[in-house]
């Protein structure tokens, strides 16, 4: 028994002059890839064939005709694809191999793509790391919005316009015992909603202190709907820590009504 | 040197393979620690996570001016036989009715008329710009001139150059020769502001004041090498007799403290030249001098960085170092291309960038929005991609645009996937 590993590949050329690619599939070895952060198994995947097809020029399940290597003219800003064909034995054991595509035009390596064919497959999940001494900064309320330059202190008790300029609102709060010093807030992203970045020094947060750290939102760039921001805190004495916290991106008027409330909800 | 980003390309042979760019299912807290990276599912979220090392030198994200120290007055010009050699070897060549600012060459830079042997000037103390006073006694009148000795970029970007009229008061008419003197005029130690307080014209209120702080750093306009100017008005009262004006140790904020009681009012020098909001905690808070002998001095960056004493709060937020830049960092999910700089139809993987603050010789993971991984007709769409990422630090350390990517540039790397 065998299994065919097929990758398609984009050949561009982005250039208003005809161009010549040598493209060409080899076998490396894994250990080369020892720092692209990959879990890759030890033992060795048994590969029976490989090679390239441009415009279907080989039998593929045979892998007859296809060589490892194919001259491919490109018309001014023309792209062309070429598939790259492995054929390896099954096997229930964990085993990897290695091949590199690379694209040379001149003389020079322009280009190239990996391709890692790995048994079992790679996972679709794995635990998330445990944080180690987190920062103990967090959120005092839920994230809200305030008209640009508004206290922050103070919640909107209406929603506000879609056209008004908005500042997102995020209360950080020291909540324990000890004073926590060089205290940062950094808004990471609202889920796709657009906003101006900016780091916030907040510098010594005092037990039980609060800071009201803002940042101009594109909210009307922005459907409206339910996001998750991500805030990173750190201070002096912890590891920088991700905080996501949900927000609602609502505005007067969005769901035919007059108001609509902020936060999460 | 200053932040330097560094993304991490593949190994060697295969900089394409980049360890820096891994897709999560799962939320990760620790950005110093992230799990391994997963392949996409058809039409399932996840988050991509770029690590993103900062070599240089200095952190990203760091504030304006973490400078500490008691707030103060400036020093006066010196009005009698003021020094005509300035700083860095320049020059003021008073000869044949002609007043000539030279460079350390001996070339000359600006010329003044002067009236009579009453003018005096003074350079800001970096010798950046110059001031002249003319002070006429038989007409009372005065003026002030202020131009560049060296080019400089204003904090708006527009390029300065060398010998510029960047401001101008006068001529005004005050109420006696004697009434323009040295203790009328005075630079900031940190040469971001000279302070311009008016002789009293014929006429004038002993009530009212005119105090004018014109901002190098600010201009009037992008097309104007004007500076701009805060033009102060000061109406003494039974309850405000005076008003001190006092300059924080960064230079980019002053104080105008009422004397012996008032509202404490604050100007921003680098930026706007205009009214400095005054907020604790980041609310806005209105402060009262209580008494004299009131003290400022920025004593900590950030929140409640700046003490007051004989004031209504103790303490009240250093604007000067509260805000900081960040990094950018943006996705984008491409063709499997040999070259996917270059590749056609690229998707964006999320519409909107994330940020991070990193600190000099640290790395981070730095996380975007979660996205869902789809092939748009399984079976027959691509499976396998390329996901291209670029951090870019701009003005400190920006990265070139997309349109150059390419694995062996340190703001972008690349990581190939496949959708299952």
């Amino acid at each position: 028994m065998s299994r065919h590993r097929t990758v398609d590949i984009a050949v561009p050329n982005m250039t208003a002059a005809r161009a010549v690619a040598i493209v060409r599939l080899d076998r490396t070895d894994p250990t080369q890839l020892a720092d692209a952060g990959l879990e890759l198994p030890a033992g060795e995947l048994d590969v029976i064939g490989y090679g390239l097809l441009l415009d279907d020029v080989c039998s593929e399940p045979e892998l007859e005709g296809c060589p490892p290597e194919l001259e491919v003219a490109l018309e001014p800003f023309e792209t062309r694809h070429v598939r790259a064909v492995i054929k390896t034995a099954d096997t229930k054991k964990a085993a990897v191999a290695v091949f590199g595509v690379t694209d040379t035009r001149d003389g020079n390596v322009v280009g190239g793509v990996s391709i890692v064919c790995v048994e079992p497959e790679y996972p679709p999940d794995t635990p998330a790391a445990v944080a180690v001494d987190p920062s103990p900064v967090t959120l005092a309320e839920d994230l809200y919005t305030v008209a640009l330059g508004d206290d922050p202190g103070v919640v909107p008790d209406v929603a506000l316009p879609r056209d008004q300029r908005l500042e997102l609102v995020a209360v950080v709060t020291n909540p324990t015992r000890t004073d926590l010093n060089d205290v940062l807030v950094c808004l990471e992203h609202v889920g796709g909603v657009p906003f101006t970045p900016q780091t916030w020094h907040v510098g010594a947060l005092e037990a039980g202190g609060s800071f009201w750290a803002t940042w101009p939102l594109e909210a009307s760039a922005a459907a409206p709907g339910r996001y998750e921001a991500s805030i990173v805190v750190r201070d002096n004495d912890h590891e920088p820590t991700r905080i996501h916290a949900p927000f609602r991106n609502s505005h007067r008027g969005d769901d035919g009504s007059a108001g609509a409330a902020f936060g999460d909800g | 040197m200053p932040g330097s980003i560094k993304v991490q390309p593949g190994p060697p042979n295969q900089p394409w393979l980049s360890p820096s760019i891994r897709l999560r299912s799962q939320k990760e807290s620790d950005l110093r620690n992230i799990g391994t990276h997963v392949e996409p599912l058809n039409g399932h979220a996840y988050y991509t996570y770029v690590r993103v090392d900062n070599t240089g030198n200095e952190p990203f994200g760091r504030c304006r001016c973490p400078a500490t120290g008691a707030w103060s007055k400036v020093p006066y010009f010196v009005d009698q036989n003021p020094p005509t050699n300035g700083p860095g070897g320049q020059r003021l060549v008073v000869q044949g009715g002609q007043a000539t600012l030279q460079d350390s060459t001996g070339v000359a830079v600006a010329n003044f008329s002067p009236s009579l042997v009453n003018d005096f000037w003074a350079w800001s103390p970096d010798g950046r710009l110059f001031a002249y006073v003319r002070r006429d006694y038989t007409t009372r009148d005065w003026s002030i001139e202020v131009v560049t000795t060296a080019t400089y970029v204003r904090t708006d970007g527009r390029t300065v150059a060398r010998g510029r009229t960047v401001h101008q008061a006068g001529p005004l008419v005050s109420t006696s020769p004697q009434a323009t003197a040295g203790a009328n005029f005075g630079w900031t130690p940190a040469s971001t502001c000279l302070v311009v307080a008016h002789p009293p014209v014929p006429g004038q209120s002993a009530n009212v004041k005119y105090i004018d702080l014109a901002c190098p750093s600010v201009g009037m306009s992008t097309t104007s090498d004007q500076c701009r100017a805060f033009n102060a008005q000061i109406l003494t009262s039974p309850q405000t007799t005076g008003v001190d004006i006092l300059f924080s140790p960064c230079g980019g904020l002053a104080a105008l403290v009422p004397t012996p009681t008032g509202y404490l009012q604050l100007v921003d020098l680098i930026t706007t030249a205009a009214d400095q909001p005054i907020r604790q905690d980041n609310r806005p808070v209105s402060v009262t001098v209580n008494a004299a002998g009131r003290t400022i001095a920025t004593s900590a960056t950030g929140r409640r960085g700046i003490t007051l004493t004989n004031m209504s709060y103790p303490s009240i937020d250093n604007p000067e170092c509260l805000l900081g830049g960040s990094v950018t960092v943006e996705a984008r999910r491409v063709f499997a291309s040999t070259t996917p700089g270059t590749s056609p139809m690229p998707i964006n993987l999320s519409p909107g960038a994330s940020s991070a603050a990193i600190w000099n010789g640290e790395y981070l993971w730095v996380e975007l929005p979660p996205h869902t991984f789809t092939r748009a007709v399984p079976g027959t769409s691509p499976e396998h991609w390329c996901l291209l990422a670029r951090a870019d630090a701009a003005p400190v350390d920006a990265a070139p645009p997309w349109t150059q990517f390419s694995t062996t540039e340190r703001h972008f790397a690349q990581r190939n996937i496949a959708i299952t």
